[in-house]
């Protein structure tokens, strides 16, 4: 690659790095498997940079190349912890849960839920995802990618996204309401 | 709007994926609506929550220092790698028991036990000793794709035959010559915890002879020199020789594991 291009890499891939390697560790759950699988992404994306379209969206980009690279290699080896299964797939909903606890006793059983809550509880709600589903959350939620943007990262349908989110949604409110239940404020709640 | 139709819009409204009618539409519901909002601002919490308390890793800084001096190295590919440093191999509190694996291309090998060499067996025990104390190699995060470069530009390696494979253990890497041989050398972790490596050497070496072995299904040559263990067997084409100071069995479940 000329010298200009490798600055210009550079310039433009380097800054997505943070946001990779955070993908990364909710996506292989293991960090050691995350930083190669940046590392990977950054060396593939280096080689095909004269693919990259000048102009358009190279975030987006480098997310496609990563998730590729871990569907296809990372995947298989990424310790499966105990997932949320979704086939007592009933219409879970926090919002329905708290409101009862609301009405209960007087309580503001948001604000305590939400304090309860720490960051590896939520990570760990987040690992509990199968994967197809915890793929859309990490690229919507924390990313930041439009439906159309994980279409085309994924390569899925847009229709596929949304339900996929959907569920995706309410896989994770369960898993945080479990892990809030664990910590003991949904057990005082409905005690 | 009802709530039945916000509802619907639930969670494109949060996403910010509706249009700017539909938008303003379902606003205009939850002005008027205090358990829809409700509804939509859990999402919203919910959504914010996940979004920061998934922070940055710390690990980031290192990272990204480590891919750029990768991307330096590989733009000044093709290179003849010598080593750039050295540095003592840590074998751990199990000294006895790491092993090195050495590995050979043999290219048109008829079969297991053609002949005998014992260049071969003092060569690899040499080697293996060398790697105990000795250890160079290029620096920390060496990507398999760098790897595979200089694997096909100085072997003609097909780096996608054994791209996984390699790739699952992968510590370090260097390039040079052994024995006057272009060489390729890499540090593998080994799965339980020990480390060894594997060299590659273009040149076709020949099969000692010694005690036939049977373990796991899989043929093996056992041979000693000066202490050392070494165990020869066919891989994918390839004679393949496990090296270390340990005993048979782990020696032959290691290489088992390779």
């Amino acid at each position: 690659m000329a010298g200009t291009d490798h600055k210009e890499f550079e310039q433009l891939a380097m800054p997505h790095a943070d946001a990779l390697l955070r993908t990364a560790l909710r996506m292989t759950r293991n960090s050691s498997d995350a930083e190669d699988l940046v590392q990977e992404t950054y060396l593939k994306a280096y080689r095909f940079f004269n693919r990259f379209e000048r102009g358009t969206n190279i975030r987006a980009w480098l997310f496609k190349i990563m998730t590729n690279l871990f569907i296809n290699s990372y995947r298989d080896k990424a310790k499966r912890p105990e997932e949320t299964s979704f086939d007592e797939m009933e219409d879970f909903s926090l919002y329905s849960k708290l409101a009862a606890d609301a009405q209960k006793d007087g309580t503001n059983p948001e604000k305590e839920l939400f304090d309860k809550l720490y960051g590896d509880e939520v990570q760990k709600a987040l690992d509990r995802l199968p994967e197809e589903f915890r793929m859309v959350v990490l690229l919507n939620f924390v990313e930041g990618f439009s439906y159309q943007e994980i279409a085309e990262i994924l390569g899925i349908e847009l229709g596929t996204v949304k339900s996929r989110l959907h569920r995706g949604r309410k896989l994770l409110q369960k898993a945080l309401w479990e892990f809030a239940k664990k910590s003991g404020f949904a057990k005082e709640k409905s005690e | 709007m009802d709530c039945r139709k916000a509802a619907q819009y639930l969670y494109e409204y949060v996403d910010r994926e509706l249009d700017g009618q539909t938008m303003a539409e379902v606003e205009a519901h939850l002005k008027l609506c205090s358990h829809c909002f409700d509804a939509f601002d859990m999402e919203f919490k919910i959504k914010e929550l996940v979004r920061q308390r998934s922070a940055a890793s710390p690990q980031a800084e290192q990272l990204k220092m480590r891919i750029l001096s990768e991307l330096q190295a590989i733009a000044s590919l093709p290179v003849k790698t010598e080593p750039k440093g050295k540095r003592i191999w840590l074998w751990g509190a199990t000294a006895a028991a790491a092993a090195a694996v050495v590995l050979f291309f043999a290219f048109g090998l008829p079969d297991l036990d053609t002949s005998s060499d014992p260049l071969v067996l003092q060569a690899a025990a040499e080697h293996a000793n060398h790697l105990a104390v000795n250890s160079p190699s290029l620096p920390e995060g060496v990507s398999i794709d760098s790897v595979n470069a200089v694997l096909s530009s100085l072997l003609g390696f097909n780096p996608e035959v054994n791209r996984l494979k390699v790739s699952n253990y992968l510590k370090a890497f260097h390039a040079g010559a052994w024995n006057g041989k272009p060489t390729a050398c890499l540090y593998l972790a080994g799965p339980v915890g020990k480390d060894f490596s594997l060299l590659i050497c273009k040149e076709p070496v020949v099969m000692p002879k010694g005690e036939k072995y049977s373990h796991n299904g899989k043929e093996y040559i056992l041979a000693e020199h000066k202490g050392i263990r070494m165990a020869f067997w066919m891989w994918d084409g390839m004679l393949c020789c496990s090296v270390g100071n340990c005993s048979e069995k782990e020696l032959l479940d290691f290489t088992w594991s390779v």
